[in-house]
C-alpha cells in the first residue's frame, strides 16, 4: 500500500477523530467517520492533490459525522430547562467556576447549528486556517470570518453571566 | 459623553471585540477599542470572557484516534475492492470478517478458553473494523444503508462488548483523551 496514503492517515486521523467526536459525541460513531473517511479518501486517491487532501477530508468526515446525527435524529438538549433546574447562585470556589464555565461552554458549542459549530470546532479547538476551513465548509473566506465572530458573539452572550468571575 | 453616546459606543464595541482578540482590526479602530476598553468596566468585562472562552476551546485539545483504527484502515486498503455491482461480494466479505471478530471476541469454546486476552480482544476489534468498512462499502455499492438494515443496534452491541472486554475496570478508559473541556481545569 502507498507509503504516501500511510503518511496522510498517520497525519489527519487525529484530527478528523476530533471533529467526528465533536460533531456525534459518540466515540464509535467517530471512528466509523475516521475508517469511512479514509476509504474514500483510498478510492479517490488519483484525484486529489495534496493541498486539498486536508479539506477535501474534513468536509467528508463532516459530512458522515451528520448524516450520523440525521439518522439517529438528535434532538439537541433543551438548555433552558436545564437551567432552570440547575442553581444560579454564583459559585465562591474558582475551580468550581472553571469547571461550570467549561461545562456550559462545551453545551453552548453543542447546541450550535451547523456549520457554526463546526467553525468552532475546526478554528478554535483544532487551530486550522482560515482557507483550510473555507474549503472544507465551502463557504467563501469572509463568509468564514464573519460566521467564526458572530458565533464567538453568541457564545459570549450565552456565557455572559461569568463576565464577572 | 451621553448615556445614549455611551450605550451605542458600547454596542459597536461589543461587535468589534472579535476581530480585535484576533487583530483583524486596523490600527485606528484597534485603538478605539482598546481606549474604550479601559474606561467602561461592562466592555472590559465582555473583552475578558471572550477572551476566556477563546482559551478554555484552545485548551480544550484533541481526543487521540483509537491507534487500532489505523491498521484495520491499512488492512481495508490493501485488500482488493468489489467491483460495482458486486456488493453482495462486499457484504459476504464483511459478514465473514464480522463472524471472526464476535467469535474471538465473545467465547473461544473449541480452545477451552472462555475469557478472551486484551491480544485477542484487539484482534477482534480490528477484525471488526474490517468488517464494518466492507458493509459500509457494500451499503454505498448497493444504494442503500446495508450497514443499519444487516446489523443495526447488533453492531453497537458488539463494540460495547469488546470495549468492556478490554477495559474490565469500572471507569477505565482506552482512549487516552486528551481533552480538556470534560470538567477539567
Amino acid at each position: 500500500m502507498s507509503g504516501d496514503f500511510q503518511a496522510t492517515v498517520q497525519a489527519h486521523k487525529d484530527r478528523l477523530y476530533a471533529l467526528a467526536v465533536h460533531l456525534t459525541g459518540d466515540r464509535s460513531e467517530a471512528e466509523d467517520v475516521v475508517q469511512e473517511s479514509f476509504m474514500k479518501l483510498w478510492q479517490h486517491r488519483a484525484t486529489l492533490d495534496g493541498d486539498a487532501t486536508l479539506p477535501w477530508l474534513l468536509s467528508v468526515a463532516r459530512n458522515a459525522s451528520l448524516d450520523r446525527l440525521r439518522r439517529r435524529r438528535m434532538v439537541p438538549v433543551d438548555g433552558t430547562q436545564l437551567e432552570a433546574r440547575e442553581s444560579v447562585e454564583p459559585q465562591p470556589d474558582r475551580r468550581l467556576s472553571d469547571e461550570e464555565f467549561t461545562r456550559r461552554l462545551n453545551r453552548a458549542v453543542a447546541e450550535l447549528n451547523e456549520p457554526y459549530r463546526s467553525l468552532v470546532v475546526m478554528r478554535e479547538m483544532q487551530g486550522l486556517d482560515y482557507q483550510t476551513i473555507a474549503e472544507a465548509l465551502a463557504l467563501s473566506l469572509s463568509q468564514v470570518k464573519v460566521y467564526l465572530h458572530r458565533t464567538r458573539r453568541r457564545l459570549r452572550h450565552q456565557l455572559s453571566e461569568f463576565a464577572h468571575d | 459623553m451621553t448615556d445614549m453616546n455611551h450605550i451605542q459606543d458600547c454596542e459597536r464595541i461589543d461587535e468589534l471585540l472579535e476581530a480585535f482578540l484576533d487583530g483583524e482590526l486596523e490600527v485606528t479602530e484597534a485603538m478605539a477599542v482598546e481606549r474604550h476598553v479601559a474606561g467602561c468596566r461592562q466592555c472590559g468585562e465582555s473583552l475578558s470572557l471572550a477572551q476566556r472562552i477563546r482559551d478554555t476551546l484552545r485548551s480544550a485539545g484533541m481526543p487521540a484516534c483509537p491507534d487500532e483504527l489505523t491498521p484495520a484502515i491499512e488492512t481495508l486498503a490493501s485488500r482488493p475492492r468489489p467491483s460495482a455491482g458486486n456488493w453482495r461480494h462486499a457484504l459476504a466479505a464483511g459478514l465473514a470478517a464480522l463472524a471472526i471478530g464476535a467469535a474471538v471476541a465473545w467465547q473461544q469454546p473449541w480452545r477451552g478458553n472462555p475469557d478472551p486476552s486484551a491480544a485477542e480482544l484487539a484482534q477482534a476489534r480490528q477484525e471488526l473494523r474490517v468488517a464494518l468498512g466492507y458493509i459500509a462499502e457494500a451499503g454505498q455499492l448497493a444504494g442503500r444503508d446495508v450497514g443499519t438494515v444487516v446489523t443495526g443496534a447488533g453492531m453497537n452491541s458488539i463494540r460495547d462488548g469488546l470495549r468492556h472486554g478490554v477495559n474490565p475496570r469500572p471507569g477505565g478508559s482506552e482512549d487516552q483523551d486528551r481533552s480538556g473541556t470534560e470538567g477539567k481545569s
